[in-house]
């Protein structure tokens, strides 16, 4: 007797093993200094939410990009960004800044103050830093984490220079991908100081709309790459290579 | 060639091009293969493609069949007939319905005829086992060292991976390689060496008859050498491998390399593969053998110790087994491997090869749950050499 089995009944006991999907882990570093006040601050909220849509619609992305953000405006400040917390001020510690897409409810920022921007790279790297950490300890496969840098102006911390240099070497031994991407007025000199050799980026006017869309769509592509993509980034349409600084 | 006194082997293997190449008109990246020698010995073979590399399908079938050639040369002396090199399939037809590809040897790089040509080349790279090779890594957990990636720029391979888990009773663990210190180095790792050798050259005499950069063929190899009470693994790259004992434990016998980064691998193409290239002997009288490819690696296994999930090998073993028919049983493994249920978890290409020894194969296996029959022997027919894609 040999009947046809379908595929489906052959095979219908096969069960399939439960394991996290592996995490791309972004940190947003965002400028809340006095100068953003205005239609500037109001964009760049804006941005944000077209991100959290993006990304939310797009379902290996939601399983896989955590979201982080720290605000600097006066302060360095880790917000909270997990469900309905409202963006309030949190304590530094990784696994309560990185919240994965699903749960990411984007914070509204409000401007005011001084640019401490090297106190936010500073934290920047530190939360990333034990975030991978986190990972390996729970056996969480990882992509390479992002740092994404924007500002308006110059920082004013005393102190961000060793920030910069720090960033920098984080870089160079491939423990994360930092972009800078400046709004008009920006010191492009001392921005691309934290992401040297890559150049910063200038927005084209208040383009957060099209960087945030960009940005979903970058993280769309690494989150689906597999072993040995390499998976070139899409255009850049919402800046310019600054390339007058060097 | 004699007859085998070991009862054949039974071996089913498909690939399916995930739904991601589907959708990128890509083709399947992942090749399978596989011979089984005149004395029961098994060599299985399988390799992954990368996504980014033009020509990794190519990359990957050159890879594995210059594997199989190679080792099964050795161990087996020159073939005697140049036909069985890269004979024709005999489990199903070419075109099916679904994406999967039906075993396919001697045209298997029939979309290019220098290609092929190119391949035989490797033989030219064999190196013979007796001659001095230098004693290789001893079995054991790899430590953390340089590797390159898919440009061929060196890179930390990052930090060691997590602990393996500890077993539960009886069943799933990874194996651990044999301890016992032969007095002198065994030959066989050698022999593997050079056949991965043997596989890296074939890729760069088809790069140089394409006229493309070795890189275009990047992809992993595993490859695995199953004896009667030894299995021996050789690996590049992200596959994995799985046996289970006559007692039903199965075991990991080839882990996933892993790079820091979860889009990161190693390849055979990459100027250091031969340093990343780990080889394994395991003291174990497997009854069956799993290769995988790393499609189904978040579905077969339990990260982060990379321990065989029983419940997906089980039962796949089980309709594997007790299959009366094996041909339609590997045109109904491609079907599952494209179907909704798997597309749902992993859109990467996906690849499974599958090796049961001896008797007491088919619907009456007692291994099917059903008691034999007097009398009936399941008796597959002699396989022949054959690339199974």
């Amino acid at each position: 007797m040999d009947e046809i089995v379908p595929y489906d009944e052959l095979f219908e006991e096969v069960e399939f093993a439960d394991n996290p999907e592996p995490r791309c882990a972004v940190m947003l570093l965002l400028d809340c200094s006095g100068s953003m006040e205005g239609r500037r601050i109001d964009e760049l909220n804006a941005g944000l939410r077209t991100l959290d849509r993006a990304l939310k619609a797009d379902a290996l992305a939601s399983l896989r990009v955590e979201l982080a953000v720290v605000g600097f405006g006066g302060q360095a400040r880790v917000l909270d960004v997990r469900g309905d917390a409202g963006g309030e001020e949190i304590e530094a510690e990784a696994a309560r800044a990185f919240v994965t897409v699903d749960a990411f409810t984007p914070p509204t920022l409000v401007a005011g103050g001084g640019t401490p921007m090297g106190e936010a790279v500073r934290i920047g790297l530190r939360l990333i830093q034990h975030r991978k950490l986190g990972y390996k300890r729970n056996g969480i496969d990882y992509f390479r984490p992002w740092m994404f840098l924007i500002s308006d102006g110059r920082p004013t911390d005393t102190g961000w220079e060793e920030a910069a240099a720090e960033a920098r070497r984080e870089e160079a031994a491939r423990g994360l991908s930092i972009y800078a991407v400046g709004v008009e007025g920006c010191d492009m000199r001392k921005l691309g100081r934290f992401t040297d050799p890559r150049p910063p980026l200038r927005l084209k006017g208040l383009a957060f709309e099209e960087l945030f869309v960009w940005l979903s769509k970058s993280l769309s592509a690494v989150s689906q790459s597999r072993p040995g993509d390499q998976s070139p980034l899409p255009p850049i349409g919402w800046g310019e290579i600054d390339t007058s600084v060097g | 060639m004699s007859a085998s006194a070991a009862p054949p082997w039974r071996v089913i293997g498909r690939s399916v091009a995930g739904s991601a190449h589907v959708a990128r008109n890509l083709p399947c990246q992942d090749a399978l293969a596989w011979r089984e020698l005149p004395d029961g010995r098994l060599i299985l073979a399988v390799a992954d493609g990368a996504g980014s590399a033009a020509r990794s399908e190519l990359g990957a079938a050159a890879a594995v069949e210059a594997m199989v050639e190679a080792l099964a040369r050795t161990l087996d002396g020159p073939i005697s007939d140049g036909a069985e090199a890269l004979g024709p399939d005999v489990a199903g037809p070419a075109g099916d319905a679904s994406s999967s590809h039906a075993a396919d040897g001697g045209r298997s790089l029939a979309s290019d005829r220098s290609g092929a040509a190119a391949a035989s080349d490797w033989r030219a790279a064999v190196i013979p086992f007796d001659a001095e090779e230098p004693d290789l890594s001893e079995p054991g957990t790899p430590t953390p060292r340089s590797g390159t990636d898919a440009l061929g720029a060196a890179q930390p391979l990052g930090t060691s991976q997590p602990a393996p888990s500890s077993a539960s009773a009886g069943q799933a663990a990874l194996a651990s390689p044999s301890a016992a210190r032969d007095s002198a180095p065994d030959p066989l790792r050698a022999v593997l060496h050079s056949s991965v050798a043997a596989a890296r050259a074939g890729l760069q005499a088809l790069a140089e008859a394409q006229g493309r950069p070795l890189r275009d063929y990047a992809c992993t190899l595993t490859a695995v050498l199953a004896l009667s009470d030894r299995l021996w693994v050789a690996q590049i790259g992200d596959s994995v491998a799985v046996a289970r004992d006559a007692a039903g434990n199965w075991q990991t016998v080839g882990r996933p390399q892993k790079g820091e980064y979860a889009n990161e691998a190693w390849f055979l193409t990459a100027d250091g593969a031969m340093d990343q290239l780990e080889i394994h002997a395991f003291d174990l009288e497997a009854q069956q053998v799993i290769l995988s490819s790393d499609g189904l690696l978040r579905l077969m296994l339990q990260l982060p110790g990379f321990a065989p999930h029983a419940p997906f090998l089980e039962p796949l073993a089980r309709a594997l087994t007790s299959a009366a028919d094996p041909e339609r049983a590997g045109q109904q493994l491609a079907a599952f491997l494209a179907s909704d249920r798997l597309r749902a978890r992993t859109d990467d290409d996906i690849s499974l090869l599958w090796a049961a020894r001896g008797s007491d194969l088919g619907p009456n296996s007692p291994r099917a749950g059903s008691p034999p029959v007097p009398g009936n022997t399941d008796t597959d027919p002699a396989p022949s050499p054959t690339l199974v894609r």
